[in-house]
């Protein structure tokens, strides 16, 4: 039998990974914590994107799509997995993040999901929280509430772990 | 900590060329295996069916099996009549296509599919359009097609409209699982051309009868196919001498 498939061509497919793999995968990993979950949570929403062919108003509409995409397809595989993230520190070294980056990512993790994910798309990203409301579905005073309570929170570990 | 030190942090986790690979390869790998089953079943055995006909030609031609990958839209991009300065800007040629046939069906939307074929290493990509045309909850599809491969049809020779020849085939396309095993007699019928094997990544086995009348013009491949409907051999070929005396 020869062999067939239907699918989208491979040009596609490395456009949308060239274009937006790396931003997918800072977001996934700000919210699995390690490398092999982060990837596969990119592939997830990649294969998402391919099969469902959205239709977009425009760019920023589209990575609105994907982000948010990647934020319920990595809150899914933490679910899946029944645990916290884990954020793994043999993936930072292979990064090359230097030793105080992954300080302050090992305090991050500390906090809970929903302020690393809205923290992550307010610094990285650099969205407004309109604009991260509209990506996580939630209203602009939640997303300033989270941001505020998650800046609160590492700043009180940063200032326990100062302490003699 | 100091929020531009969270955003140092955060900016410094990167996708390394290996992760990008990798992200690749499981994509290219899920894709395959989930072999579009977002478009109808319908759609996809018309796509199928046409890799499998221009497949059987790239063997004959090139002595072994070639693959087709093909991928369009879910949306039409299209809900009228194409121009041919819309096919020139879309797809990089025109064809013909007609508005409505003598026998009722009528346009209803069409689609740019990219394909891509893969024969003996050599990759060859190129652009088509793929028009449906509907009566009475019946569809008829007309490809137009620029390839390599545009000048070799399958099926039987079926006589001539307006100077071009015809070539007209009648099929069941059967979709299987991936790891379907053909039976002795399912072997008979598809070396005597009566079926033709398609996998779409599903768990069930489906039949669905095709019949296709197909012709070059221009170098522009045309095939009129109907999956499942009520119009004979005899019938596609009128179709098809309606688009050829439109030209």
């Amino acid at each position: 039998m020869n062999s067939l498939s239907v699918r989208p061509t491979d040009e596609d497919l490395e456009n949308l990974v060239l274009t937006y793999a790396d931003q997918l995968y800072k977001l996934c990993f700000s919210i699995l914590g390690n490398r092999a979950d982060a990837e596969d949570a990119v592939s997830d929403v990649i294969v998402k994107y391919m099969t469902r062919s959205p239709v977009f108003r425009g760019e920023e509409h589209r990575k609105a799509w994907l982000l948010r995409t990647a934020v319920n397809q990595s809150r899914d595989a933490l679910r899946a997995r029944k645990r916290r993230a884990h954020l793994d520190l043999d993936d930072l070294r292979d990064a090359a993040v230097p030793q105080e980056d992954a300080g302050v990512l090992e305090a991050l993790f500390q906090l809970p999901e929903q302020y690393r994910t809205v923290l992550h798309l307010y610094y990285v990203e650099g969205y407004q929280s309109a604009e991260i409301g509209t990506i996580l579905s939630l209203t602009p005073a939640a997303v300033r509430k989270r941001l505020q309570i998650g800046r609160e929170k590492l700043r009180l570990m940063y200032e326990q772990e100062d302490k003699p | 900590m100091r929020e531009q030190d969270l955003k140092r942090a955060l900016g410094r986790v990167s996708l390394s060329e290996e992760g990008r690979q990798r992200i690749m390869e499981a994509s290219r790998q899920r894709l395959r295996r989930k072999e579009n089953p977002m478009m109808k079943k319908k759609k996809l055995a018309f796509v199928a069916i046409a890799a499998v006909c221009i497949l059987t030609v790239g063997a004959v031609a090139a002595g072994s099996a070639g693959v087709w990958y093909s991928s369009s839209s879910a949306r039409p991009e299209y809900t009228s009549l194409p121009t041919q300065a819309q096919m020139d800007a879309d797809v990089g040629y025109h064809g013909t296509a007609v508005e409505t046939f003598s026998n009722g069906y009528a346009f209803q939307d069409a689609n740019v599919v990219r394909n891509t074929l893969e024969t003996d290493g050599q990759q060859e990509k190129f652009k088509s359009l793929s028009l449906r045309y509907e009566k009475d909850g019946a569809q008829v599809d007309l490809s137009l097609e620029k390839f390599s491969g545009a000048e070799d049809h399958e099926g039987q020779p079926a006589g001539s409209q307006g100077g071009v020849d015809l070539y007209a085939q009648a099929f069941v396309n059967r979709v299987v699982p991936e790891d379907y095993v053909k039976t002795q007699e399912e072997v008979a019928l598809e070396q005597a051309g009566e079926l033709c094997f398609a996998c779409d990544g599903s768990d069930t086995v489906a039949d669905y009868q095709v019949r296709s009348v197909s012709w070059t013009e221009n170098g522009v491949a045309y095939s009129l196919t109907q999956i499942d409907g009520p119009l004979t051999l005899e019938e596609l070929m009128e179709m098809a001498g309606e688009v050829i005396d439109a030209e």
